[in-house]
């Protein structure tokens, strides 16, 4: 399965009466966006609203982030199952809106929702403080119930980031790359001497407001199975979870998963990279069971001689991931696993709920206990409200100068399992 | 599901699962509720679902909620049972309790996501009896 992606350069967002991209700008108009944001019956009134790198501007809660894209040539239409019809993706030719992104914003559960910063040492935690950011933040109709909250915020950030995807359809891309997995018969002869290798990416998948979606399905109900990764490329996978902001997959991340391109950029020189195995974190140990057996039985079917798995979110999930390592490892595959750290603030506790001695080879994406103080910006997109509240805050969090003292646990990808941080060991 | 019996000291897991299963509510801290979750398992109780939240410290929220199969007579301590157990305890006791921080605002989230965890095990439970 081979994937051109067109990448659009996107240097400013200004609203506008006329939606469009010229010359790198995005043209926004906010009633067209809103009217198709309040397509999702439980929304009572969205808002738009820009922020840029470098302003003194704070985002929260923040619940998603959304890289608009359109498919221009190929089967199906971007986040298939969701917003198009549930045709397999990942071939023919796709545009991204590059250095931009949709983030939705909205109190649904008050203690799990993340802030970017755009400034300030909080923005050096956060990869979306790099990106130009069109905000939408949505208030629910009363007595809606929070799961309700959760899906119509969830579909209306990505029927926007779908409708600003295609003012890019007829443009002409800034730069192409090109991705291609081969199926498993030839892959196997194209490069016989080099180790063969998968990446296992682990799904949040715990029940309402922890979901992740594939092709449309909750993956809590999934057997792991096999994907191309340029799959999620065209948003097979989406995010639907509201769990810790620091360590939890946005959309944005799955559509730029930086494990599958780092393992396509060592694809027939050091490694031949088979394909993505998707798995999930369920709570009942029985699920935990089947999906880890089935995920190490898939490796050995598919002859691989190594693996790379990603966590999402901490807690039980790190059980899942030791359930992993180990029985991929006793397959005869060797792993990497990599997820990040509750060490406590000083960093001295022990770093997961769970170990082996098979997980000898970890990556790590921070310590989330890590306390920081974020400076008062000046502007907030969203409320403060819930600040005190979000996982890594605690009642002092916001203090009388308006600065804020947290855990990089509150901000969004702070600690991301995919390797989408900015942080590194020193 | 008669010997199944759902552990919790989060008031909304009782009104929301009382009429289809054996709920045994305690209104206790985080720790204790493990404890008393241990001493089921001391008992042969076999756990069913994971003692540990997902993404939310212990330490951070008052409520757990574990499902767990009763034992039928003279059951030996099942061993992993035991250590997932005495793994979270241990887990728990290394995190600050910051109850203190609690407010009636976030109880409500914090009854929530422990009640949606526990609603997907009793979706799995309800299809798989293994």
């Amino acid at each position: 399965m081979k994937l051109e992606l067109g990448k659009i350069f996107i240097k400013d967002i200004q609203f506008a009466p006329e939606s469009k991209i010229e010359d790198g700008i995005l043209y926004v108009n906010a009633d067209e966006l809103t009217a198709v944001a309040m397509t999702e019956e439980k929304l009572k009134s969205v808002s738009f609203d820009i922020a840029r790198p470098g302003e003194s501007v704070r985002i929260t809660p923040v619940k998603d982030v959304i890289e608009p894209r359109v498919k221009v040539e190929g089967p199906g239409g971007v986040f298939p199952g969701v917003i198009n019809k549930v045709t397999t993706v990942g071939s023919g030719k796709t545009y991204a809106l590059k250095g931009m992104a949709v983030v939705t914003a909205g109190p649904i559960v008050g203690f799990q929702e993340g802030v970017i910063d755009m400034c300030g040492l909080g923005a050096e935690y956060t990869p979306f403080s790099k990106t130009m950011n069109l905000c939408l933040v949505a208030e629910p109709v009363d007595g809606v119930e929070k799961h309700e909250y959760e899906e119509a915020v969830r579909l209306a950030g990505l029927k926007v980031a779908t409708k600003i995807g295609e003012l890019a359809r007829d443009l002409t891309p800034d730069e192409v790359e090109t991705y291609e997995t081969p199926d498993i018969a030839e892959g196997m002869k194209l490069y016989p001497d080099l180790p063969r290798v998968a990446y296992v990416q682990m799904l949040q998948s715990q029940g309402l407001l922890h979901d992740t979606y594939v092709y449309g399905v909750d993956a809590k109900k999934i057997l792991p199975t096999i994907l191309y990764p340029t799959e999620i490329m065209d948003g097979a996978i989406i995010s639907g979870n509201c769990v810790s902001a620091c360590d939890k997959n946005p959309t944005y991340v799955h559509e730029n998963n930086k494990v599958v391109e780092e393992l396509y950029k060592q694809h027939g020189k050091t490694i031949n990279f088979v394909g993505q195995i998707i798995t999930n974190e369920n709570v009942y140990l029985a699920d935990k069971e089947r999906s880890s057996n089935q995920t190490a039985k898939l490796c050995r079917m598919l002859g691989l001689d190594a693996v790379i798995v990603s966590q999402e979110g901490f807690g039980n999930p790190d059980t899942d991931l030791i359930m992993n390592c180990k029985k991929i490892e006793a397959e005869g595959v060797k792993t990497v696993i990599i997820t990040d750290e509750y060490a406590g603030r000083d960093g001295k506790s022990q770093s997961l709920a769970d170990a082996d001695p098979a997980a000898d080879a970890v990556v790590t994406g921070g310590n989330a206990n890590e306390l920081v103080h974020l400076p008062k910006l000046d502007r907030v997109i969203g409320t403060l409200a819930y600040v005190n509240k979000i996982a890594g805050a605690s009642e002092s969090t916001l203090q009388p100068d308006g600065s804020l003292e947290v855990e990089l646990q509150v901000i969004t990808g702070a600690t991301n399992e995919t390797g989408f941080g900015t942080l590194s060991a020193r | 599901m008669k010997s199944t019996v759902i552990v919790t000291n989060n008031p909304l897991v009782v009104r929301k699962l009382s009429d289809r299963f054996e709920v045994s509510f305690e209104e206790q801290g985080y720790l204790e509720l493990l404890e008393r979750v241990r001493d089921l398992v001391h008992k042969g109780a076999v756990l069913l679902t994971h003692p540990q939240a997902g993404s939310i410290k212990p330490g951070e929220t008052p409520y757990r909620t574990v499902m767990v199969r009763m034992p039928s007579a003279g059951a030996q301590v099942d061993a992993e049972s035991l250590s997932l157990i005495e793994s979270a305890i241990a887990t728990t006791r290394k995190f600050p309790v910051r109850t203190r921080e609690f407010r009636p605002g976030s109880l409500e989230d914090f009854q929530l996501v422990d009640y949606s965890l526990i609603s997907s095990a009793v979706e799995s439970a309800t299809q798989c009896h293994s």
